[in-house]
């Protein structure tokens, strides 16, 4: 697995400056959560991660040579609605004969071997993102981008499908990026949490929930280590650290 | 009961026909044969004259009017979708192209190249073509760049980002314009043929109108009439039933 140095001293969209002087390191196997107010510019981080927006100062260093393969699950699912769900998932696959098994695997993991000659608009919503979860692990990503794949899925839906990013992900080791605005999540599944100022954001706290996961299946309690974070930085969310850091 | 099914089609034929013939019995005169009257003409023209191989010519030219104008027409509506310089450029051939009188253009074609197979055929594309690329311009402008980047960040190749992603994205301005295209060349394509050629369905018809012959006129438009239900039935719909299957 790669690890990524992300330094983006700049950028900005016209005037308005969006990102400034982050530096951080995206080690393989890690869970990263970036967590920040709205409108901070954590989507523009992610397009930049996934070598969407190529227009900032700065680079992406990875660890061993060349590029490292990125899986993204978008706010919205993103399926072609005209390809099944099958070949939604081939889409992105190098090889499409013979990796047959591995969509077959996936499918399974995302139960939903069933519908695999559906089409999009014939699921629901909660399956579409499941869909578009297998199709971002289907080329085994050397990082995964979320970005709020939670966010307008009602409790149980989003409950079950964040059991599923956790299983895939022991299934299929990497690094991982998950931005979210809702911290009790982020403290639930993340190993590191990053958190950004307001615009122009930069990285005011970094939370190490766990240090090494020894043994990723223990159950946290979330809330537990949620209400400690906020007692020790009550406006984190705001983007405000109690006391200032070195990002 | 009635909508969506064959059924309603049906019907209005058996009410046109009956219609038809009630006029024609009422009216007894040489300028409105009756439908029995044509059927027979149909098929004698079948039979003794040449209503196959003249339709067949006009299949011909319909089809390559058809390909060449799909062709170059679907080629300069991406291009002026996609790049704002080229619309601006080319807006005012569009605007031109799509306003100039058919028969203006036949007749150039002519004067030009020679009462000629070619200068028919690129007569007929010529008229169709604006209207091909004025309706690939909008599917292009409308693309969905979100699942665009699915593409650039998945690094799907090239050729299976256009036959997946950017395709099927324009299937629906294709059928519009393949439908509209097709119904304007078969109505250009005997036009041509009267003022320029020897052959086809449309030199037919001039021959039957210096001899009154409104029977054969109507046989004629019979067969026609047939000929494009046919291939709207056995070609364009199937064709669009497969490419919508995924909606709802």
């Amino acid at each position: 697995m790669k690890g990524c140095r992300v330094r983006v001293a700049s950028k900005r969209f016209g005037d308005l400056q969006v990102l400034q002087g982050l530096d951080f390191q995206v080690s393989a196997d890690n869970f990263f959560a970036l967590v920040g107010p709205s409108g901070a510019g954590k989507s523009t981080l992610l397009n930049i991660l996934s070598g969407l927006d190529l227009d900032f100062e700065g680079e992406l260093s990875w660890v061993e040579g060349g590029p490292g393969k990125i899986g993204y699950l978008f706010q919205e699912p993103r399926l072609m609605p005209w390809l099944n769900v099958r070949e939604n998932i081939e889409l992105v696959m190098p090889d499409t004969v013979k990796d047959q098994a591995w969509i077959d695997h996936l499918l399974r993991m995302v139960e939903l071997s069933d519908r695999a000659d559906a089409f999009p608009r014939q699921l629901s919503g909660g399956m579409q993102r499941r869909v578009a979860l297998a199709r971002a692990m289907a080329i085994k990503p050397d990082v995964l981008l979320l970005d709020e794949p939670f966010a307008s899925l009602d409790d149980p839906t989003a409950v079950g499908l964040r059991r599923l990013v956790l299983d895939l992900w022991r299934d299929q080791p990497g690094a991982v990026i998950l931005v979210t605005h809702n911290l009790r999540e982020a403290m639930e599944l993340a190993d590191q949490v990053l958190f950004l100022s307001r615009r122009p954001a930069r990285i005011v706290h970094r939370e190490v929930v766990i240090p090494s996961r020894i043994d990723p299946v223990v159950v946290r309690d979330s809330q537990y280590l949620t209400d400690c974070l906020m007692r020790r930085h009550p406006d984190i969310l705001s983007g405000i650290a109690a006391v200032p850091e070195e990002a | 009961m009635l909508e969506g099914s064959a059924w309603g089609r049906w019907l209005f034929l058996g009410v046109f026909l009956l219609a038809w013939q009630i006029i024609a019995l009422l009216l007894e005169s040489e300028q409105l044969p009756g439908p029995w009257e044509v059927m027979g003409s149909v098929w004698y023209h079948l039979l003794e004259g040449e209503l196959l191989y003249s339709i067949l010519v006009t299949l011909r030219r319909v089809l390559l009017a058809f390909t060449l104008a799909m062709a170059v027409g679907v080629i300069v509506g991406f291009v002026m979708g996609r790049y704002p310089l080229m619309d601006t450029i080319l807006d005012g051939v569009l605007i031109m192209g799509l306003n100039i009188p058919a028969l203006v253009v036949i007749i150039l074609c002519y004067v030009w190249f020679g009462l000629v197979e070619a200068a028919a055929v690129t007569a007929v594309a010529v008229n169709k073509m604006p209207l091909v690329a004025v309706t690939l311009r909008e599917g292009v402008r409308d693309i969905d760049h979100q699942l665009l980047q699915v593409g650039q960040v998945f690094r799907i190749p090239l050729s299976r980002r256009l036959l997946k992603i950017y395709l099927p994205q324009l299937y629906p301005y294709l059928m519009t314009a393949a439908r509209s295209g097709l119904s304007l060349i078969w109505k250009i394509v005997l036009v041509v043929e009267l003022l320029g050629r020897s052959d086809g369905v449309g030199f037919q018809l001039g021959s039957f109108f210096q001899f009154f012959d409104i029977t054969s006129i109507l046989a004629y438009t019979l067969a026609f009439i047939f000929v494009i239900y046919s291939v709207e039935s056995l070609l364009l719909r199937p064709l669009e039933n497969h490419l919508t299957r995924w909606r709802p």
